[in-house]
């Protein structure tokens, strides 16, 4: 490849990725090839030591979405850790597929872990709501005591399993990202 | 030590180099790619990471011996950092070397 082929290359590979300052990355890799002349490489042995632009394309956008995704450590926004996810999925597709059928499982844990809490929440609301006609039908004093233990049982299960879906399901997605980010980083590497 | 580890040493050759003397680009890449195999293309990435955190300023300078030469200097920020990064990684190197001793002997 020669010097203006791969500048071309990168340009297009940057700009298509949508890098900010390309004018200053292009002049860095002409500042390169300069130097490089003068110490009498020829431009296919230079292009060849240099690697591929779309490789150094990846590694500039590589650090541009690590730098947003650093930024969401401080603190956790789960709108802006979708947004990131959907984006790195969608960058790249490769993590798509590995994620795929652990995704679905991971998913429909967390879903099936939702709802199981969330029916014993609403087991609670329903015994409370029913508690008088139950009442009317056996009124008996430890009946009553015993509906509104339940009551109150069931309701704390249901907010502990709430307060325990939501602990799980925050640190999967931050696992999730932490994963991405490995990721990303593998891509940089030769 | 994790999955940072590998983006860290790289990162410490370039912080601790620059933190001995100003680099130009190339000189750099020249030094790093003699000892390490890399895509040499993919150490600019780097080094404007580096200066868009802080860690290196940058000037031009003309040479009477060749192209114009960008050249890195570490602030204060960048020196912070490389003595933050060396001392993981002596302390990596000491967990592995206790590791490793244990299982030849």
């Amino acid at each position: 490849m020669t010097k203006q082929e791969f500048l071309r290359q990168l340009k297009t590979e940057l700009e298509s990725n949508q890098i900010r300052n390309i004018s200053d990355i292009l002049a860095d890799y002409e500042e390169h090839f300069n130097h490089a002349q003068v110490n009498g490489k020829s431009e296919p042995e230079i292009t060849a030591s240099l690697g591929l632009p779309v490789t150094i394309a990846q590694a500039y956008k590589t650090d541009h979405m690590i730098q947003e995704i650093k930024n969401t450590e401080n603190k956790f926004q789960w709108s802006l850790a979708i947004n990131i996810i959907g984006r790195l999925i969608i960058l790249a597709p490769f993590n798509f597929i590995v994620l795929f059928i652990p995704g679905i499982i991971i998913f429909a844990l967390l879903t099936a872990g939702w709802s199981m809490s969330l029916a014993i929440g609403s087991l609670a609301f329903g015994i409370l709501w029913n508690l008088p006609s139950l009442l009317n039908i056996s009124s008996t004093f430890w009946m009553g005591l015993a509906g509104i233990s339940t009551t109150i049982g069931f309701f704390g299960l249901g907010i502990i399993g709430v307060l325990t879906m939501f602990f799980i399901t925050k640190h999967i997605v931050l696992a999730l990202i932490s994963y991405l980010q490995w990721n990303l980083k593998f891509v940089m590497e030769k | 030590m994790n999955a940072q580890f590998k983006k860290g040493v790289l990162e410490l050759c370039v912080l601790t180099k620059i933190s001995r003397k100003d680099y130009y680009g190339y000189e750099l890449v020249e030094e790093i790619s003699k000892v390490l195999e890399i895509s040499e293309g993919t150490l600019y990435p780097i080094l404007r990471r580096l200066t868009d955190e802080k860690y290196f300023d940058t000037y031009l300078q003309e040479s009477s011996e060749g192209p114009p030469r960008k050249y890195y200097r570490i602030t204060k920020l960048g020196k912070e950092s490389q003595k933050e990064l060396l001392a993981q990684w002596f302390e990596f190197n000491g967990q592995i070397e206790k590791l490793i001793s244990k299982d030849t002997l």
